[in-house]
């Protein structure tokens, strides 16, 4: 496909709480006028769509955790330690595969998500999906 | 709002059935909906002491018993627990709803709960203090979390330890007890007073009937407990009473392997379960009779009390 044909919709049509979690990923101030029923679909959409580790993430990068309310600071607090083990157990894989081949002079070659963690890149930050090998 | 004791049955089948109950159980606030009439009675038994908490309060589990469509439910009716629109495990019978929802939000908090370490234990309070009592296999942790809870301790939980990572108390997560098989008939002639709901034969625990929390309970779920005593029980059918102090090094091990989350908790979980290991005088009871355990368990608190002044 053309990629110019691709269109993504207009935030408009999209249901309320993906708005939100939208704006909040993409702007973390503008959470802060969220209500707590608001906070609470969001929440549970960010969970759905396996975003919650990069919503915590972003909030914390630009410093706005805190103003969170205390009971969605729970789950993004949580979210960030899953996020940890996640990444910790994905380096401790790859330097395991590491020190296996290098003996043998075969080259470790990263892709996709391990090759992110292993670089700390910026969008790796958050991301708690457990593929990466 | 009126504690759902106080409220009809029908009151609380509508309530499930429209827009949910939300139940505040310390840590964590639970939205629960159900549309199955015959969950109302035992539902306001086991929670009468809660009172739905307003729309507006944030929830942590969004969670549903229903009906599964179809032929069979003239034959086999069988109901399905759902969270945030998708539906969890495999149906259960329809008779076994309570079992259904109870373990189901078992499932969910051991899962999203890793804001703070879940030890797999029981927990009372006595004038502040905690007594931690971790479920190992025989260990008779919700017989004894039972019967400690109706001697005058107030019960924090029976499924899980639910530990601060920022100050080391121990916090509510305040739930009916699951009692299972001969324990049902040990608690109910133990406590002729308590309050203990419908018997559901053949789950996959055997029998499973539960213990409703009490209401000051109820009341202070909110209200944490500093870390006093773990003690390891060990059910042993017509044994004396035995009372071991167990080395701090053996807890920490027992402990941190007894926990749903200490792996993923990384540093923050072996910190705390070293905390707690720390401000805890720690033993290894034996016990066949209920009474006198309780009685060792007190006066354990007792001499364990943090010295005046110091």
């Amino acid at each position: 496909m053309n990629p110019a044909t691709i269109r993504l919709p207009s935030t408009g049509t999209l249901p309320e709480h993906v708005r939100h979690l939208l704006s909040a990923l993409t702007d973390p101030p503008a959470s802060a006028e969220f209500s707590t029923s608001q906070w609470e679909q969001l929440v549970r959409v960010a969970r759905m769509s396996q975003l919650l580790g990069t919503l915590a993430a972003r909030l914390e990068a630009a410093d706005h955790l805190t103003a969170c309310p205390q009971a969605v600071r729970n789950h993004l607090r949580a979210a960030l330690l899953e996020v940890r083990h996640v990444h910790q157990s994905a380096r401790m894989e790859m330097q395991s595969v590491a020190a296996v081949l290098q003996p043998l002079g075969i080259p470790m070659v990263l892709l996709k998500g391990s090759s992110y963690i292993a670089q700390a890149m910026e969008h790796a930050r958050g991301d708690s999906c457990a593929t990466w090998t | 709002m009126p504690r759902l004791a106080d409220r009809s049955d029908h009151d609380v089948a509508a309530l499930l059935a429209q827009e949910g109950i939300r139940l505040n159980l310390g840590s964590a606030c639970a939205h629960v909906r159900s549309d199955i009439p015959s969950v109302a009675p035992t539902f306001r038994r086991l929670y009468g002491a809660f009172a739905p908490e307003p729309e507006r309060r944030f929830s942590d589990v969004t969670v549903r018993l229903r009906r599964v469509r179809g032929l069979r439910r003239f034959l086999a009716p069988q109901i399905e627990f759902e969270v945030d629109g998708e539906v969890l495990f495999e149906p259960f019978p329809a008779d076994t709803h309570m079992p259904l929802l109870e373990w189901g939000m078992n499932f969910l908090f051991a899962q999203r709960l890793n804001h703070r370490l879940l030890l797999h234990a029981g927990v009372v309070e006595k004038a502040g203090r905690a007594v931690v009592l971790p479920a190992m296999p025989g260990s008779g942790k919700s017989t004894l979390t039972a019967a400690l809870a109706l001697s005058g301790f107030r019960l924090l939980s029976d499924e899980f330890g639910v530990v601060s990572l920022e100050d080391g108390s121990l916090y509510p997560l305040l739930r009916p007890i699951a009692l299972k098989n001969q324990s049902i008939d040990v608690i109910a002639a133990f406590a002729p007073s308590a309050v203990i709901g419908p018997q559901f034969p053949k789950t996959r625990k055997g029998t499973v009937a539960h213990l409703a929390p009490a209401m000051d309970s109820v009341a202070k779920c909110e209200v944490p407990a500093a870390p006093a005593l773990v003690i390891f029980p060990h059910y042993e059918p017509a044994a004396d009473l035995s009372l071991e102090p167990m080395p701090k090094s053996r807890a920490f091990a027992k402990l941190s392997l007894n926990s749903f989350n200490y792996e993923i908790l990384g540093p923050d979980g072996f910190d705390a379960v070293g905390a707690l290991i720390e401000r805890s005088a720690c033993y290894r009871l034996a016990y066949s009779d209920l009474g006198s355990a309780i009685d060792h368990i007190d006066s354990l608190l007792g001499v364990n009390m943090p010295q005046e002044g110091t």
